[in-house]
């Protein structure tokens, strides 16, 4: 008896074999005591194992909307107002994150154009500013006390020249007023003395409150509907 | 109950109608819970569980034996409840006798309709059962605790535990074989009408 001849035994007993089969098991069986007492074994156990007694649930297994995650069923209108208050919030941020880039980067410093007027953020200009204005002092006085300096920076040489050739105009102050009479500083005072844009533009306010309408309607729909659930 | 119609309505989402199912079910799926892990507490935390998943799998169901598509997920919970305590495993607390041993039959097992002597005869016999589907692999109790205690047929089985029929065939007959043989321990303790006579049956 082998491990194919227990499993027929077992398929037998549930009525589980071919007509053919089973009249052949029933033929080894009948001269086969080994095979029948293993038979009647497995028929014992499955007798004994249908006698167990059937335990009844100790409680209720009933589920309830928590234990399964169930969420109230939303309106039809719902995705509507997710996908218009994602998209108005999407475009609100964009458009004020590229309008204070664009903003932040016109009002970077052109080289050598802020030179005087233009407040802070060049400190190279500044400091040719009062090396001219030094040089222009230093032009004016060098006349009445000993020779023209020749320390001076050889870019700014020729202005106390100039200085020295017209001695009606040998006014220090009149000097500084040519000097920011520049046209390139001038134009620098225009811009700083123009209006500076809003940070954020009216039509973009109206997509930021757009947004915040569109979450406020979403949250109100989930409430009406939890409320309509319960 | 008209149970296509109720399965149809919890595919749709109606909790209602599944936990008429969920009535209707339980005991059985208790039961099986209880046979597999041997443990009652266990079994009704694996019920739980079971009826949980099936809610939410619901959708998959399609068609065929509803009792053989719930022992599945019965199995699926008792199989993992069975992993967590080979991983965790932990000494339960059984109830004591003023003496302080522990009680073989628990007076709350006690069904209140049958005589103590009876009792006491199908409470050993259930225990005795018990002890012997606990020494089998989980496979095979599985198997022997759908064919023979549940009463499903081969082909249900199959679809239970996901495992070709032959499958189903070999573990059951094999199961029986160790249970008898397990149980054969047991004969002193049996009660009469459920000793196995070995020299009976070979005549």
């Amino acid at each position: 008896m082998n491990q194919h001849d227990i499993e027929q035994l077992s398929t037998y007993l549930d009525g589980g074999l071919k007509p053919s089969d089973s009249a052949r098991l029933e033929t080894r069986l009948a001269s086969d005591l080994a095979l029948a007492s293993a038979l009647d074994a497995l028929r014992e156990s499955r007798n004994l194992l249908r006698r167990m007694p059937k335990r009844r649930a100790p409680r209720n297994f009933l589920l309830t909307r928590k234990m399964v995650g169930l969420k109230p069923p939303l309106p039809r209108s719902y995705p509507v107002f997710k996908f218009a208050t994602a998209f108005a919030a999407f475009l609100f941020f964009i458009s004020v994150f590229a309008t204070r880039t664009s903003q932040l980067a016109a009002s970077a410093p052109a080289p050598a154009s802020y030179g005087i007027g233009s407040g802070g953020g060049a400190d190279v200009p500044a400091t040719e500013e009062s090396i001219m204005m030094e040089s222009a002092l230093a032009a004016t006085e060098a006349p009445a006390t000993e020779a023209p300096a020749s320390t001076e920076p050889p870019a700014l040489a020729p202005l106390p020249t100039e200085m020295a050739n017209a001695p009606s105009d040998a006014n220090p102050e009149s000097e500084i007023t040519r000097v920011a009479e520049d046209p390139s500083a001038k134009n620098a005072e225009d811009a700083a003395s123009q209006p500076a844009p809003p940070l954020i533009a009216n039509w973009q306010i109206a997509l930021g409150l757009a947004a915040l309408l569109g979450a406020a309607l979403m949250l109100l729909l989930r409430l009406l509907a939890a409320r309509k659930w319960k | 109950m008209n149970e296509p119609a109720l399965i149809t309505s919890a595919q749709n989402g109606d909790l209602d109608s599944f936990n008429t199912l969920v009535l209707h079910y339980q005991d059985m799926v208790f039961n099986t819970a209880l046979r597999i892990l041997g443990d009652e507490d266990q079994a009704a935390d694996a019920s739980q569980e079971a009826f949980i998943s099936a809610f939410r799998a619901i959708h998959s169901y399609r068609g065929g034996s509803f009792k053989a598509w719930l022992l599945r997920t019965v199995t699926n919970a008792c199989y993992d409840e069975l992993r967590r305590q080979k991983r965790r495993p932990t000494t339960p607390l059984e109830p004591e006798t003023d003496d302080g041993d522990e009680m073989d039959s628990p007076r709350w097992l006690a069904d209140p309709s049958m005589t103590p002597a009876q009792q006491l005869e199908a409470d050993e016999l259930e225990h005795a059962i018990q002890h012997c589907l606990n020494a089998l692999p989980s496979d095979f109790r599985a198997v022997v605790v759908m064919a023979d205690i549940e009463g499903l047929d081969y082909t249900d089985v199959a679809k239970a535990v996901r495992v070709p029929l032959g499958t189903v065939k070999s573990r059951l007959a094999r199961a029986r074989l160790r249970l008898r043989e397990c149980l054969q321990s047991f004969a002193e303790l049996l009660p009469a009408a459920f000793r196995l006579n070995t020299n009976e049956a070979i005549a």
